[in-house]
């Protein structure tokens, strides 16, 4: 069997070097081009969570193929990882609630705020196992992405500031849920702070910094803020 | 008391921005009036990328977006 060669990134990203466990919660749309994304990076140690089956409506902005409608997300994905990177994450048929052994990056990615809140608050929040919390929010024309310590106190109050509950949020239209192009963006722009904190400085390339919330949208056009 | 006029941009994200001149020390209640934007029940205002209301006071070359509360994955 044919090894996938990572020569091209390994000046600026080694997988091998990266020791962490990374966590997504929720492999919809985002969660698994998240998942995707960070394993065709070379990153092994995922752990994916969802509960959800894959239907039609999931195949058009999610990294689910047709013959996988019907099975459960996880299983697809970590079928999907297996075939294109040879490597296993993984997975877990769930909902969660709390993660006990978390540690490491914890991206939530499920379509629920109150859920998002209540897993970073229980598993997340001045938990010294853990480095940074990736929350995704997503829309058809713009998504945000925050990226923060989750043991920093005024992190977690900028975080607190710009939560709000299910009840709280728009309502999306049946047909104005989703479209790939915007789902990617976020995808990348998570997964791409995840390898730019942990990048081999470039000599003679500026560093960039890790922005703390990314408003991103579908032209690739983003507004970001730093919180300290 | 403030004097003078201030210019602050102001917008929908995403969307276009457009500069808005007004009183120094006016409110985002009153630059939204001025603009012809009208703030939705799922919708906040951030100015320059923190959290505002309608009551904040403008002091001039601040950013004011309306961004949707979103929540989809």
């Amino acid at each position: 069997m044919e090894n996938v060669d990572l020569w091209r990134q390994v000046g600026f990203f080694s997988p091998t070097d990266f020791k962490k466990k990374v966590h997504v919660v929720g492999v919809g749309a985002t969660g698994s081009h998240i998942v995707d994304t960070l394993a065709s990076m070379g990153i092994q140690n995922i752990v994916a969570y969802d509960f959800d089956v894959v239907e039609n409506h999931n195949i058009p902005n999610q990294i689910y193929y047709l013959e996988d409608v019907g099975k459960l997300k996880v299983v697809a994905l970590q079928q999907h990882i297996k075939r294109k990177m040879g490597f296993d994450i993984e997975v877990r048929n769930e909902k969660v609630e709390e993660i006990k052994d978390l540690s490491g990056y914890l991206f939530l990615c499920t379509d629920n705020m109150d859920a998002q809140k209540n897993i970073m608050l229980a598993s997340a929040r001045l938990n010294r196992n853990v480095d940074r919390v990736v929350e995704t929010r997503m829309s058809i024309k713009h998504g945000r992405v925050y990226y923060f310590d989750p043991n920093n106190k005024i992190h977690l109050k900028k975080w607190a500031e710009e939560w709000y509950s299910n009840e709280e949020s728009a309502p999306s239209p049946c047909n104005l849920v989703a479209i790939s192009a915007t789902t990617k963006l976020i995808a990348a722009a998570a997964a791409g702070k995840v390898v730019l904190e942990n990048a081999v400085p470039v000599p003679g390339v500026p560093e960039l910094p890790v922005y703390n919330r990314t408003l991103i949208a579908i032209d690739g056009s983003s507004v970001n803020t730093k919180w300290e | 008391m403030p004097t003078g006029q201030i210019f602050v941009r102001v917008g929908r994200y995403p969307g276009a921005v457009q500069e808005v001149g007004l009183a120094a020390g006016s409110t985002i209640a009153q630059l939204l009036e001025l603009a012809g934007l009208t703030l939705g029940a799922q919708e906040a205002i951030e100015i320059n990328g923190s959290r505002g209301n309608m009551q904040t006071t403008l002091r001039g070359d601040e950013s004011v977006s309306i961004i949707t509360n979103i929540k989809g994955n």
